[in-house]
């Protein structure tokens, strides 16, 4: 049994208690899920869990935790490793061996079990989880779903009883996440006690026992499952928090295309094909067309070529068969650079400058400081002219990135899952951007698995899966009804 | 249940591969400082071959034959050189030819062994021998981050590309700072943020904690090892006293 | 608050960085060896340039002692794997010793004695990157004896290795340490401090 006690927490470099006056028990074998807007303080409350606070984060404690009886507030977290593990959000940076044997063994051998011991861990935990298509593998070649999977399976073979996961959904698509959810369950079955920090929890609709709502440091809500599952729409929007149903709001948030000025579409693409090695065919045969103030939603499931087909369009990479057409006229790869945009999914690698003025303004050749101050104000970001780029937020770095698609004019732009990890409020706000740059006649692709964020905020759909006759369609509640099918079900 | 256990134990080296990484880390260093020594064609030859057939017996036949292949390439257009004068290009591959023969055989086994040990059983290997979690931690994460290295760099190399900032030759050669710095800096953040994350992962799964450790395979410096590594020490030894005496200057290319 | 223990973060952090010193490092000597023998000689202070950037990050996140003797020791390492004569590992190693011993163990560390560390680092190992240069000089003359290449440029090549010049090159390894520590604290304030990532007095 988990307790927190009165339990306020204050970082060291902050003047506030991030956490205030927690109280809260968690049963053995519940699942439990922990939401709330971005930066509300379910990150720092995981951090007490597993004893980063105070160990990496030092700050001010007060209050008590307790795991069955015992106070955790004196453990470190060598101590802490066997009874409560973790499962973080970015599957790319949380292993530290090159092949997924030694990874799942990895936990197992710190704790310093002898050699046998450690086989029959692991070896528990390839059976369970079915891990074994994934043994003797090196970590690089695996999708961020498999990854994942091998971070659960290192921890299992560890056995603790309490489980933490940090927004784990973040860098799956669809089917990563079915069985991610999976996975969970296997573990609720075994009666092991779960606690998920998530903003896009719809794939845990049928696991969570109870759901815990923070704002500003404290509990606001603790609700049970079905409390949670029929939320009153208006209430949940207003505190930030997603749907648990996205295929029930279709209608609602379905958004009008905009009427095209020419009826010519602009971008056309014909018989794109590529290929990493012979017979490993990525794209093949792709047709579509796309033309001013199209919204077009790319979805597939992961190694559909999502990725590929943005690197080829965007002029990174160059096209094996095919041709690329813009206003009539063949693009080179260069020339497709210079007409497009990228905002790719990891911001770090997209700031450069040492403030968001600077940033706005790095590769314009002419620059007009009207066009700054303009792209600032409609990004909500004039305060933080001065600022470093990596001091702000996750979802006002995105802003700037797009600030700085919109500083160079670009008529194609694309976005590589611009969601992830972003909270209701700020999905809301980059969808508003997207439909307003989209007003202003860019042409717009998006690779997304949200499909909140697509219903809302895309015109058309091109999906990768299908065959030809559906790969290229208008955004309608039809379309988006049998795309639901196919993703939560 | 079995099956999967067979499969965990299971290891796919054989032969000269699985020594102990202590062993193979000690000839390494052996092989290096020979190679500096020689200086004949025919002793850098054998050096070279009985290299090859070492490393053929573990899982690096394929690997040998490509090496040494380059090796007798590069001491062919050495020899070739120094007897049809092209004037710059002499020069210089005589100073870079002559260093590059000299690292062959060290790229040749080092390659070898970084893809012929597992992680664990360095770990395991280096803290048997008294290497403080000061080395080891940050040798296997050095391991598992440099391949991450090069993914990381074509991204930041890729957007700036699209966004134009120092993407043609011209701009990176007037303003090599200002390139270094936007290079730099996004890979540093990067750095930094990949490092909370590892150091969260590993520390919640025992990281630091101080226990003799265990990996998967059986780590053991024993009878085999100490006759591998005196082989090793008489063959070298012989070779780099032959180099001193007249086999030495055999040249074998007329 | 120095002289605290080096936990795993400092450990990983260390691993990583270093990682990207050595890959830098391995990148310019290549470029420059290719160029001739006379501009491969002068790598390491080249080097010290952008690896400036990359120790100052290091050494105001882990400005503790111990620091740079993990540095040398992994990169020294890293450059036995490859085949370095092995007095670059040793110079390395020494070097982290040295610097950590007289300045990372002092009560505080600032912006001065990071740019004094990596100066007076970068020195040792440019010393230990070109001495052997001087032990293969006679491998170089016996290749270029044959060659009916003229006279001067033998010359050229024994006097770039020639003590003389040796001591030259040390003293702008020196300097470049120096110069790519200023550059580093730059970077710093410019970026990282200004994000509120690292804090140096």
């Amino acid at each position: 049994m988990l307790e927190f006690q009165n339990f306020s927490f204050q970082y060291e470099e902050r003047e506030e208690n991030t956490l205030k006056d927690i109280n809260l028990t968690i049963q053995d074998g519940e699942f439990v899920l922990l939401t709330g807007r971005s930066g509300c303080g379910k990150t720092t409350l995981m951090r007490s869990l597993n004893g980063l606070i105070p160990h990496f984060y030092p700050g001010k404690i007060q209050g008590d935790l307790r795991l069955n009886g015992e106070s955790l507030l004196e453990m470190k977290p060598s101590e802490l490793a066997g009874k409560i593990g973790t499962v973080f959000q970015d599957p790319r940076s949380q292993f530290f061996m090159t092949d997924t044997t030694r990874e799942l063994a990895f936990g197992c051998e710190n704790m310093g079990y002898e050699r046998k011991e450690t086989v029959k861990r692991v070896a528990n935990s390839v059976k369970d989880l079915r891990l074994e298509e994934y043994l003797n593998r090196s970590i690089f070649a695996l999708s961020s779903g498999e990854k994942q999977q091998i971070a659960i399976g290192s921890v299992y073979a560890m056995a603790p009883k309490l489980y933490i996961f940090d927004e784990p959904s973040a860098n799956l698509d669809y089917d990563a996440a079915k069985r991610l959810a999976k996975t969970m369950k296997r573990l609720k079955e075994a009666g092991i006690t779960v606690l998920v920090v998530e903003h896009r929890f719809y794939y845990l609709r049928d696991l969570i026992d109870r759901a815990v709502w923070i704002q500003d440091g404290s509990i606001m809500q603790v609700y049970t499952k079905n409390e949670f599952c029929n939320l009153n729409q208006q209430m949940r929007v207003s505190n930030g928090l997603r749907t648990v149903y996205p295929e029930k709001e279709i209608n609602d948030q379905l958004s009008p295309a905009f009427i095209r000025e020419n009826s010519e579409p602009q971008l056309s693409v014909s018989n794109l094909n590529y290929y990493y090695e012979k017979g490993k065919t990525v794209l093949s045969d792709l047709n579509f067309t796309a033309g001013k103030g199209d919204i077009t939603g790319i979805v597939g499931h992961n190694g559909a070529g999502k990725t590929t087909l943005l690197s080829i369009m965007t002029g990174i990479m160059q096209e094996k068969y095919g041709e690329i057409r813009y206003q009539n006229k063949k693009l080179s790869a260069k020339k497709r650079r210079k007409l497009s945009y990228l905002v790719m999914q990891d911001t770090d690698y997209q700031l450069f400058g040492s403030s968001v003025e600077e940033e706005l303004t790095l590769g314009i050749k002419e620059l007009k400081k009207e066009k700054v101050s303009n792209t600032l104000d409609a990004l909500e970001l004039s305060e933080y002219k001065e600022c470093h780029p990596a001091s702000l937020s996750g979802g006002q770095k995105q802003r700037v990135t797009i600030g700085a698609a919109i500083m160079k004019e670009s008529p194609i732009i694309y976005f590589d899952e611009p969601t992830s990890g972003l909270d209701y409020d700020s999905m809301i706000r980059v969808s508003g951007l997207i439909r307003e740059l989209a007003k202003q006649g860019a042409i717009v692709f998006i690779v997304s698995h949200d499909f909140e964020f697509i219903t809302r905020t895309c015109t058309r759909l091109l999906q990768l899966d299908e065959n030809e006759a559906s790969q290229n369609l208008s955004i309608t509640e039809d379309t988006l009804k049998r795309l639901a099918e196919k993703y939560f079900n | 249940m079995e099956y999967i256990t067979e499969l965990i134990e299971k290891n796919i080296f054989c032969g000269t591969a699985v020594l102990d990484p202590r062993c193979k880390f000690l000839m390494l260093i052996f092989i290096g400082l020979a190679s500096y020594f020689i200086n004949g064609d025919l002793t850098g030859i054998l050096l070279m071959a009985v290299l090859g057939i070492f490393i053929s017996g573990g899982n690096g036949m394929k690997w040998a034959i490509k090496m040494m292949a380059v090796y007798l390439l590069i001491s062919f257009l050495n020899t070739l050189l120094r007897y049809v004068a092209i004037h710059g290009l002499s020069v210089i591959m005589s100073v870079f030819g002559v260093t590059v023969l000299k690292i062959i055989p060290i790229v040749m086994a080092g390659r070898w062994i970084l893809r012929t040990t597992c992680m664990d059983d360095l770990m395991v290997s280096l803290e048997r021998a008294k290497m403080p979690q000061s080395v080891t931690i940050p040798m296997v994460v050095m391991f598992r981050y440099i391949p991450t290295l090069g993914i990381e760099y074509r991204m930041i190399r890729n957007t700036m590309q699209i966004r134009g900032i120092c993407d043609t030759f011209w701009k990176k050669l007037l303003h090599p700072l200002t390139t270094i710095e936007y290079i730099l800096i996004p890979l540093l953040m990067r750095c930094l943020k990949v490092t909370d994350e590892l150091a969260a992962s590993g520390t919640t799964r025992g990281l630091e904690r101080v226990n003799k450790r265990y990996a998967l395979h059986v780590v053991h410096f024993g009878m085999k090892e100490y006759a591998v590594m005196a082989g090793t020490v008489l063959f070298l030894g012989g070779m780099v006293f032959l180099d001193q005496t007249s086999i030495g200057t055999i040249s074998l290319w007329r | 608050m120095n002289n605290q223990k080096l936990n795993a973060k400092d450990f990983i952090l260390t691993g990583v960085l270093t990682a990207l010193m050595w890959i830098i490092c391995m990148i310019i000597s290549m470029v420059m060896s290719v160029l001739g023998p006379v501009t491969m000689v002068f790598y390491p202070p080249v080097v010290a340039i952008p690896n400036g950037i990359v120790m100052m990050l290091l050494l105001a996140k882990v400005p503790k002692r111990g620091v740079l003797t993990i540095c040398g020791v992994i990169q020294g390492l890293l450059f036995l794997v490859v085949g370095a004569f092995w007095f670059i590992p040793i110079a390395l190693v020494l070097g982290g010793v040295i610097c950590d011993f007289l300045i990372m163990s002092r009560k505080e560390i600032t912006a001065k004695s990071m740019i004094a560390a990596y100066a007076i680092f970068n020195g040792i190992f440019t010393f230990g990157a070109i001495g052997p240069i001087k032990f293969l000089r006679t491998a170089y003359v016996a290749a270029t004896a044959k060659n009916g290449v003229g006279q001067e440029y033998i010359d050229g090549l024994i006097s770039i290795t020639s003590v003389p010049m040796l001591i030259v090159i040390i003293a702008a390894g020196l300097l470049a340490g120096w110069l790519g520590g200023l550059l580093g604290q730059k970077m710093l304030r410019k970026h990282f401090i200004k994000a509120g990532l690292v804090s140096v007095k």
